[in-house]
């Protein structure tokens, strides 16, 4: 299956829909390399973070990224908790494109449900230096 | 009403250690975080932390003061500023800027030992019952 190209996107395309899980050992493993000191809230539920961090492993798996990509901005709205070991779906479209200064801005949008409920919303803002014909315009 | 809580800091060592374990929990391969030969090859020279590892220090702060609710209802945005070049201290910080409608909204920033901010924006989370 042929990925997308990560230069190729424009503003209204989207990402191929896709699934993960964070089950109770990838949550610990989280929690232990954060180092996070409030583990004990996250026995039953996702770490909000780290749903977030796998969203970004997902699309990564989907959309490989360029050499010389930034992740700049980062936007999450929690809007309810997610279980451990529950399906995810992810839902990817590009809010925004723009060529600025000799690089390419593509802003994720994303939309998480769980069980059919909506989880968790956000915008990935990344960066990587645009290809040369985009920068001679 | 209500006041909203303060949101303590927090401050935490990122190492070299903390980055491999951060990169295989995160399922994150940016050989940029790991690999300081691929590193000297991008503008940054070394390798730097992740940025939602950094990132990780806000919401564990705000976890902190909110606990649950923060799954619930929290928002963040934030723009990182610098690269966290580790081994670094990070710590995270969040100031009341206001409330409204029963969310309080504080401005956050993430600074390194030198004082140089590393990230900022804005979370916010219900606070009232």
């Amino acid at each position: 299956m042929v990925q997308p190209d990560f230069h190729a996107f424009r503003r209204g395309d989207t990402v191929p829909v896709f699934h993960f899980r964070v089950g109770a050992e990838e949550a610990r493993a989280y929690l232990d390399a954060t180092g996070d000191e409030q583990s004990a809230l996250w026995t039953e539920t996702v770490p909000p973070l780290a749903a977030g961090a796998l969203l970004l492993a997902g699309l990564m798996d989907e959309v490989p990224l360029p050499a010389g990509a930034v992740h700049v901005g980062q936007d999450f709205e929690f809007v309810a908790p997610i279980a451990i070991d529950a399906d995810i779906e992810a839902r990817m479209n590009i809010a925004q494109q723009s060529f600025r200064a000799g690089s390419n801005v593509v802003v994720f949008g994303c939309e998480l449900t769980s069980g059919g409920r909506l989880v968790m919303r956000g915008r990935t803002m990344i960066t990587a230096p645009a290809p040369t014909a985009e920068v001679a315009q | 009403m209500s006041e909203p809580p303060v949101v303590a800091p927090v401050t935490r060592q990122i190492t070299q250690e903390r980055v491999l374990a951060y990169a295989d929990a995160a399922r994150d391969p940016n050989p940029l975080h790991t690999d300081a030969e691929y590193a000297k090859t991008t503008p940054f020279g070394r390798p730097i932390a992740h940025g939602m590892l950094v990132l990780s220090l806000v919401s564990e702060a705000m976890a902190g003061a909110f606990g649950k609710r923060w799954a619930e209802g929290g928002k963040l945005s934030v723009r990182w500023r610098s690269p966290a070049m580790h081994p670094v201290t990070v710590t995270a910080r969040a100031s009341l800027r206001g409330t409204k409608d029963g969310i309080a909204t504080y401005d956050v920033t993430c600074e390194d030992e030198h004082g140089t901010q590393l990230l900022s924006g804005t979370a916010s989370t219900p606070y009232e019952a």
